[in-house]
């Protein structure tokens, strides 16, 4: 019997341990294909950081406006390459935030210099100067530490792939912890620093939104109002109930509402206060096409209609399979008032409204004061780029990305370059471009789904 | 002696086999066209489950193990497309499963937030893997916060940046990613890249029960939906 066992014996142990090597090995490479990509992230990273620190030292001292201008447009793409690298870099464990931030400021700040800074015929302010100054002593020590970092990874052949295995996915400390200690000595040092006050038109702002009228209302009456609104829009209501409470920019009861026989809910947020019906999600399946976008269009106007959404323009339609969004903005005057867009999915089917979005019209709509444009129409459109075909124009307030409530008079300029469908925003005081919107939509994928 | 030189062809054929097997392993999966019965095992039923999983009519595992999950996968599957609902997997079955095709969905970028028309395949996966069986505004939820990261400054400026992002999602990390996106997480994504924000404005979202960094619930917690909260 032993005769037989021992051949049999050893050749499935041979057997195994041939796999077994060759699935070690193939572990290996994996392993070092992943860590040669987290080591080119990291060193990069490194690079980035020195860059920038020697740019802001260049602008720092330079003289010559050519100079300036370059150091700026290179701290502003390595900027934006160092938190890309950052987030190559298998570290998300470690909360970087203020770095992250410190990075980020830098792209913003410089960017703002050289939009906003004639600097053929001005110097930099001192004011300027200064934050640049601040940035040159943060980003060394960013650099310094990521160098010591550095130097300890090439002389100790440390590895992001063991930080990603041991520290990331099991939570424990390795022997040799020096990258994220590295990375949580750099967040601690920057957070150090006072925070840096920048002036309006540095960075973007998303405006707070605007209280909402009304009072507080109750779980229950959350529920009542949902359920009145879907009891409206798509038959009987058997059961609504809570879902969730958020406490988000605009607080919000989430309320779920079941049709009868159906088991699939539909989603309707009732804002704490006021109890408007903020938005709307139903989930069903969606047939064949059967109505046009005009039809649909013109039920999407009944639907806001029917909410005290009234003259509302029609601003973009967006498509996929058997379902389009329609983009609505209300108007002022005929000034279309960009800032309180309000969304409707509407299904072709049958020509419903299956979501519905009003955020931004609760957060930002008001009455406004719009001055009248000093430049007239035909002055915008006879000055127009050969290329660009004029279609339509209209008045409109579009809000301004870098200040705080802030709007700015636009006309409204749809038109084409080749097939290429696009708005230009034109400031209807200084007659500049304002803002190009690309309407074209990109192309279509296709993608299989389970 | 006799019995002895028995035992040694027997060993030798063994042997054989256990090579042979090994090597056919590979082979079984393009021939594929065993019957497979309610019972059957090998690397064939886990080409069948996997079949069945692309083509949406399998949800467990491929474990290469016909139960009875994957024969009620089968039947439904033999149903769909006209064959006697047996769950044996003979030549009809095995020539229909090659020629189906997995339902096909047009998917177009919407809205403005949305950088480059991969957007819309690259989070439909992303809350399919993360957020499968969560209910739908919890997928909307997920993709709301991945678009969320997009335009803060704290983390990378695109799409594929935030999803790449090495150990920012469970679902790249255990592969979930890599699959077909369901149809509901499709939807959700559309919904996402659209605007639409059930959380207002959240960036972070964990598993209570799982979630392994601490600083995580350092985290305003904004809202509970489904099995993740969300904060930010």
């Amino acid at each position: 019997m032993r005769k037989i066992l021992i051949p049999i014996l050893t050749v499935a142990l041979l057997v195994t341990g041939y796999f077994a090597y060759n699935q070690y090995r193939a572990n290996e490479d994996l392993m070092r294909r992943a860590e040669s990509q987290y080591q080119r992230s990291f060193h990069e990273l490194v690079f980035n950081v020195d860059t920038i620190n020697s740019q802001l030292a260049q602008t720092l001292i330079s003289s010559s406006p050519e100079q300036v201008m370059l150091s700026l447009t290179n701290l502003w793409r390595e900027s934006f390459a160092a938190n890309s690298n950052l987030g190559g870099i298998p570290i998300s464990m470690v909360e970087l935030d203020k770095t992250d931030k410190l990075i980020n400021d830098i792209a913003e700040y410089s960017y703002y210099i050289l939009k906003t800074n004639n600097l053929q015929k001005q110097k930099l302010t001192s004011k300027e100067w200064d934050k640049l100054q601040e940035f040159y002593e943060r980003s060394k020590v960013v650099r310094n530490e990521l160098q010591s970092v550095e130097a300890a990874v090439l002389d100790r052949d440390l590895s992001f792939v063991e930080v990603e295995t041991v520290v990331m996915r099991r939570g424990q400390d390795l022997a040799d912890n020096t990258i994220v200690d590295g990375f949580r000595i750099i967040e601690d040092k920057v957070k150090a620093f006072p925070d840096l006050q920048f002036d309006e038109g540095v960075q973007k702002i998303e405006p707070e939104p605007r209280p909402i009228a009304g009072k507080e209302i109750s779980e229950e009456e959350a529920v009542a109002i949902a359920k009145e609104f879907m009891n409206n829009h798509d038959g009987p209501i058997t059961k609504a109930e809570i879902s969730f409470s958020a406490e988000g920019k605009i607080p919000i009861f989430g309320v779920r509402t079941f049709k009868e026989g159906q088991d699939i809910p539909t989603y309707i947020e009732v804002t704490k206060k006021g109890g408007h019906v903020i938005q709307m999600y139903m989930e069903r399946s969606i047939k064949e096409a059967n109505i046009d976008f005009q039809a649909a269009e013109e039920n999407a106007q009944d639907f806001l209609k029917e909410h005290n959404l009234t003259g509302m323009e029609l601003v973009d339609i967006d498509t996929d399979t058997n379902t389009a969004v329609f983009t609505f903005v209300p108007t002022e005057k005929q000034i279309r008032l960009y800032s309180d867009m309000v969304k409707t999915h509407v299904a072709l089917d049958t020509g419903q409204i299956i979501s519905f979005d009003q955020t931004s019209y609760l957060a930002y709509h008001h009455e406004r004061t719009i001055p009248a444009p000093t430049i007239a129409e035909e002055q915008v459109t006879g000055s127009m780029n050969s290329n660009f075909e004029v279609q339509q124009v209209n008045l409109a307030m579009v809000p301004e990305e870098f200040k705080e409530n802030q709007e700015v008079l636009c006309y409204e300029v749809r038109g084409k370059m080749k097939e290429e469908k696009f708005i230009l925003f034109i400031n209807a005081d200084t007659g500049e471009d304002f803002r190009i919107v690309r309407l074209t939509k990109p192309r279509e994928f296709e993608i299989t789904v389970r | 002696m006799f019995a002895n030189k028995r035992i040694k062809a027997l060993t030798f054929i063994l042997i054989l086999a256990t090579f042979i097997a090994l090597v056919a392993m590979d082979f079984v999966s393009v021939i594929g066209n065993r019957t497979l019965v309610y019972g059957s095992t090998g690397q064939d039923v886990k080409t069948l489950q996997s079949k069945l999983k692309g083509l949406g009519f399998h949800k467990g595992k491929a474990d290469g193990v016909y139960g009875w999950e994957t024969l009620r996968s089968v039947k439904w599957f033999q149903d769909q497309f006209g064959l006697k609902n047996d769950g044996v997997v003979g030549a009809s079955t095995w020539a229909a499963l090659n020629k189906a095709k997995p339902g096909v969905i047009t998917a177009q970028k919407g809205g403005n937030t949305a950088t480059s028309s991969n957007d819309v395949a690259i989070l439909a996966k992303m809350i399919s893997g993360e957020a499968r069986g969560e209910p739908y505004i919890g997928q909307v939820a997920v993709g709301a916060v991945i678009m969320n990261r997009v335009k803060d400054s704290k983390f990378p400026n695109t799409v594929y940046g935030v999803c790449f992002q090495p150990g920012a999602f469970d679902a790249v990390r255990d592969g979930q990613y890599f699959n077909p996106p369901s149809a509901s997480s499709l939807k959700a994504a559309r919904s996402a890249i659209t605007g639409y924000d059930p959380t207002y404005g959240a960036l972070y979202y964990w598993n209570p029960v799982t979630a392994t960094s601490k600083w995580i619930w350092s985290r305003r917690i904004m809202l509970r939906l489904g099995k993740h909260v969300f904060g930010i």
